[in-house]
Order: C-alpha cells, then structure tokens, then sequence
C-alpha cells in the first residue's frame, strides 16, 4: 500500500472489510481443470509441433510444422476432416429436426403423459453404448431386419448397403443425441407464455406462422445449447462411428485412435486433435454468437 | 364490427364431473360493450376461449352476423384479443407486435406502417414504437396489447381480465381509456372480469355466470339495481339477507310485514336483502317500515360509518351510513329507502 501520499485514515471508523469476491469459490475447479484439460491437451498440442515419428512419446526435436503440411497436402488426410464436418453437420441438422419436433410434443402434451414422454426419450440414454451400436446392427446389415423387410415386400431386389457406410454413423448417433436437443428446447420452451403462441393465433396466424415467426426465434436460445451440445458429441463421438462406420468410417476420432494406438505416431495423432479440437471451438463459437446476435435485443 | 350470438353453448372438460359451461346463450349486439361478471371458476373464461376459437364447445352454434363459426379456427374469425397476461410477443418491438395481426391478414407494408401508426396514436404510444416490451410499464405493455387487438378492426374485440394484474390507480385509469376509446370506435367488446365495479364501470350489458350458467343478464342498473338472485345480488356488495314469506304481494320479515318490491313477484318462502348503504339509524321510532336493533358496534370510516345492529331474532345486519351519533349499547331503529329492499325466491 503506498502510504506516501494518503491522508492517515481516521483510527474511529476502520475501513469496512472488502467483501471477498465469489469469483475465489472457482478455484478448486479451475485448478482441476488446469491439471486435467488444459496442461494435457496444451502438452499434446506442442507435441504436434515436433517432427514425426512412431514410438516417439517425449518433446525432443526440433519445432515444426511439416506435420500440419503434411495434413494438408495429402487429399487422404484433409478429406477426413472434411467427412468429419460434413456428417456432424448432418447429424446435428438431423437431431435438430426431430428433437425440436419432439421438444414440441412434450410442450403440448398434458401433465400426465408428459412423463412417460420424456422417458421413453431418455431411454437410448439408458442403454450401452455398444449394446446399443450391435442393436443398430441387427437392424441395418445386410441381412438385416430392415433390408429384410424391404426385400420381402419386394420395394429392392437386393439388400442395400447401409452398414458401415456414412448413413449407419449417422442412424446410430442421431438417436442417442436427439433427447440433449429435445431438452435443451424443451427448457426455452418452458419459458414461453402459452398464451403467447394462442395470441398468435388470433391474430390470423397458421401453426406455420406461429413456428416460423413466434417459436423459433423464441428458443434460439435454446435451440444454440442443443446445436453446441449435439455438435461437439457428434464431432468427437468414436465408438458409433468405429463399429457402425467400420475400419475406413473416415471420421478424425477413428483416424486418431489409429495413430494413437496403432502407428503409435503420437506427434501426427496431436496434429489431428489439434485440428479437431480447433474445428469444434470455430463451429461452437459461430453457433453461440450467432445466437446471442439473434436474441440480443430481447433477451434480459 | 359484428353482432355475436352463442346459442346453447356447453363445454365439459375431460375429467370433470360439471359443465364449465353450461347451455349458455347469450347475444352481444353490434356495438356494445358486454362483460362477463362471475368468480373464479365460474366459465366466464371458458366461455370467451370457445368465442375466441381456442377452444371447441361440446354443443351448442356460435354465431357471427348469422354466420356459423362454431369450427372456424381463431386465425380466421377476425377477432382481436388481449389476454389476462398480455402474451405480447417478447422478441418483436412495440410497432412489430402491432403490425403482426396486419401481416398475418397479407397486408402490404405502406398500408401497414399507416395503420400501426394511427392504432399506436390511439393508445399514445407513438413515440416508444421501437422499444421492445420488456423496456416498457405494466400501463404501457397494456396498450400495446390493445393496440395490436385494435389495429385489425376486429368484428369483436375480447378482453380476458386486462387489468388484473396492475394497480388500482393505473387499472382506473386503463378503465376510463378502454371505455373512451371503445366507445369512440363503436367496437362490438366481449369482456371478462371477476371485479363488480370494472364491469359496472365499463359495460353497456352485464352477463353474471355462476357455475358455468347465465345468472342474469342485464344493464348495470339492472344488476346493480334489481339483483334477481341472492347470487347476483351478493356478487353486487349486497348484504343483510334475512329469511322472509311472502302472501299476495305483502312480505313478512323479522316480524314485521310490508309491501313487496314492485318488479318482485313470488309466493312462499323467499329472501330479503337490505342494501347497507341504504339504511338509517335513530333513536326514535320513525314513519313507515322500520327494524329495531341493538346497537353493537360503530366503526367510524370518514365519509361514512358502519354500525352492526343485532335484531330480536339474533341477525345481525350492517348499516352503512352518515355518522347519526348514536352509541354501541344503545337501541335504534333501522328504516331504509325503497330501493335498498330486495327480495328474491328462497
């Protein structure tokens, strides 16, 4: 404290205490956080700055960055990260259709079949991951119940392929991820006046008008918080595109593991989290500030 | 503007053991302002929903200048409504919440800003026609609910408990401004209100519901002035009921027997309700009909007192009046005006 130029406090009425911000209460998790997610990952990211070479776990060598040129220069790599994109964009799309359509069931159904709703939504929730991948599978090979039906009703003439194409990653992460969409808008929903979409009505609007002009704009927020969720889940999910994508899914996460654990060639795997860690924030950050732009005007 | 006309309408909703509504028929004349009167739960709006289009009657024809509605979608019936919590559009501004109604209707945008402008005139609230409602007042939300009902020209304008949610002051002065401008317009109004003196207040035509039927339709002074049942007349400040009979057009009540009100007809047994504010007390016996009391307690109130007298058969009655002097303990005798006397069937 500079006590060169300050008039002596008077003694009678010490200074109040100052009130110790509530900021201080993140600490233990801030420093969790720094141990576990970001000493690690920025480790991992330095990593891929080192030249590559299978079996080398450790720092030494030169900085570089020809494993990024690398990345980018070969087709059979980038093309990874553009699939990867591209089928997390579709599933997210996807799941925002039929969550949202599922979010608005529940808002409108009654009290009492309201439960039983979100329940069943929540089910695939319930069930292993990989019990519930081998279910999708039974359902999709090739002799599976669905070309099986198909092919007895006579609409193919032989099966089609649905397993371990882009299509089967999709079925297989949809359906887990549609209920965090369904709740999340269910929540912006909730706090909607009902009587607001009613008033809509009466003033000439269709159930279209009411969507397009009063709903939607109305659960951006909630709507932004199940995008983010459903994306980053899609994005870095490796278990359904693994099994449901097979070897060559061409999806980063699969492309990882293979670095990782198979080619044991850390430093190109660090370049590939990097990419896909970098990737997710651009899309989750685009999604959020469009967001707030959108709702900045109403929203308290 | 429109004349409405329910006939036999009835809802019953699932689960329930009574009629929310209960063959209600009713007309609102063009132009008119009419009030659904009632407590809670009474289906004054369950009733305004099924003219609104929200809800479907179980039975029963809805008519609109002799069109049948009854299963015409709220979007289609020209109506405008404000609702009891506004449901203003959060997102939208003052002149976008207005203009929606008009959009909705295919309206061109010149035609559109003109309108806006002039509705938004209407309630004064021109210069905010670019905020958005949260940046308003509860009195300033209210007429932007009321502009946005009015800049459609409605057939009928529906209000569902407005005012309910504001003060007293503001609700006066909301009341005296709905009344202005209604009338101004000519607007065909549907209102619902659980409060006696809004409706009083406001209404060309008062309809009271009990229990999902029509109690009694009629002007305010019809309501408020011949009550014709002991429901009616309690929801209009009636008190002091007592038990009477009547016997060719003489009426017996507390041992004393007077001549029955002139629009009362009835035989048998019946009810008596003295307006408290009709009463006068004195000391002294006066002419005509008369009750004597004890006096048991006078609370003074400033533009009048209230004086609880206990009669011989162990009622007790409420006297609203000018401070007469008289004193707890003491006896008076209870004379009232020819209009604070009301009778009604059992």
């Amino acid at each position: 404290m500079a006590l060169t130029d300050t008039a002596p406090a008077p003694r009678a009425a010490p200074a109040p205490r100052k009130p110790v911000s509530p900021a201080w209460l993140t600490l233990p998790g801030l420093c969790f956080l720094v141990f576990v997610l970001l000493l690690p990952v920025g480790w991992l990211m330095a990593l891929s700055l080192k030249p590559s070479m299978p079996g080398a776990f450790t720092m030494e060598g030169d900085w570089t960055i020809a494993n990024y040129l690398r990345f980018f220069s070969q087709p059979f790599y980038y093309s990874t990260l553009i699939k990867t994109l591209w089928v997390s964009a579709l599933t997210t799309g996807i799941t925002a259709v039929l969550g949202y359509a599922l979010a608005l069931i529940i808002w409108t159904a009654s009290p009492a079949k309201r439960g039983w709703i979100v329940l069943i939504v929540l089910s695939p929730l319930l069930v292993s991951i990989v019990a519930r991948t081998y279910g999708w599978m039974i359902m999709l090979g090739d002799r599976g119940i669905l070309n099986q039906a198909l092919l007895a009703l006579g609409v193919i003439e032989e099966p089609i392929q649905i397993m371990y194409t882009s299509a089967a990653v999709i079925v297989g992460l949809v359906h887990v991820f549609v209920p965090f969409m369904a709740l999340c808008v269910l929540t912006s929903l909730e706090k909607i006046d009902p009587k607001v979409p009613e008033a809509a009505m009466t003033f000439g609007a269709s159930r279209w008008a009411v969507l397009r002009r009063i709903l939607l704009p109305l659960t951006v927020p909630g709507l932004a918080s199940g995008l983010t969720i459903v994306f980053s889940l899609a994005i870095s999910s490796y278990v359904t595109p693994a099994l449901m994508g097979g070897p060559r899914s061409g999806m980063l996460t699969t492309f990882i593991y293979q670095q990782f654990a198979v080619t044991l060639d850390w430093r190109f795997g660090a370049v590939l989290v990097t990419l896909l860690l970098a990737l997710t924030l651009v899309v989750l950050t685009s999604i959020l500030a469009l967001a707030a732009r959108m709702t900045a005007t109403w929203s308290k | 503007m429109a004349q409405v006309t329910l006939s036999r309408i009835t809802k019953r909703y699932p689960g329930s053991e009574t009629a929310a509504v209960d063959d209600v028929s009713l007309t609102i004349p063009k132009g008119s302002f009419t009030t659904l009167l009632g407590p809670s739960g009474c289906g004054k709006s369950s009733t305004l929903r099924i003219v609104a289009g929200l809800s479907r009657p179980d039975y029963g024809v809805l008519q609109m200048d002799g069109r049948d509605i009854t299963h015409l979608s709220a979007a289609r019936r020209n109506i405008g409504m404000v609702f009891q919590s506004l449901a203003l559009f959060p997102h939208m501004t003052v002149a976008e919440n207005v203009a929606f109604g008009l959009e909705m209707r295919g309206i061109g945008r010149s035609e559109r800003e003109t309108k806006v402008a002039r509705a938004l005139d209407i309630v004064e609230l021109g210069h905010l026609a670019a905020r958005h409602p949260h940046q308003l007042s509860g009195g300033q939300q209210q007429r932007v609910a009321l502009a946005r009902a009015l800049v459609v020209e409605p057939s009928i304008l529906i209000l569902d408990e407005p005012f309910s949610a504001l003060d007293r002051k503001l609700r006066e002065t909301m009341q005296i401004e709905l009344y202005r401008i209604t009338r101004d317009l000519g607007i065909t109004a549907m209102f619902v209100t659980h409060d006696q003196e809004e409706a009083l207040t406001l209404s060309d035509s008062i309809v009271v519901m009990n229990q999902g039927r029509i109690e009694q339709q009629g002007t305010p002074r019809e309501i408020y002035g011949a009550p014709r049942t002991r429901f009616t007349a309690e929801f209009m400040g009636l008190s002091n009921f007592l038990p009477a009979r009547c016997n060719n057009r003489a009426l017996s009540f507390e041992g004393l027997t007077t001549e029955m009100p002139a629009a009362f007809e009835a035989e048998g047994n019946c009810t008596v309700a003295l307006r408290p504010e009709g009463l006068s007390l004195s000391s002294t016996r006066p002419e005509g009909a008369a009750l004597k009391g004890h006096l048991a307690e006078a609370i003074y109130q400033g533009a009048s007192t209230s004086y609880t007298l206990d009669l011989p058969s162990g009622r007790r009655i409420t006297a609203r009046t000018t401070d007469c002097g008289l004193l707890p303990g003491q006896e008076a005798w209870i004379a009232w005006t020819p209009e604070a006397l009301h009778a009604f069937a059992a």
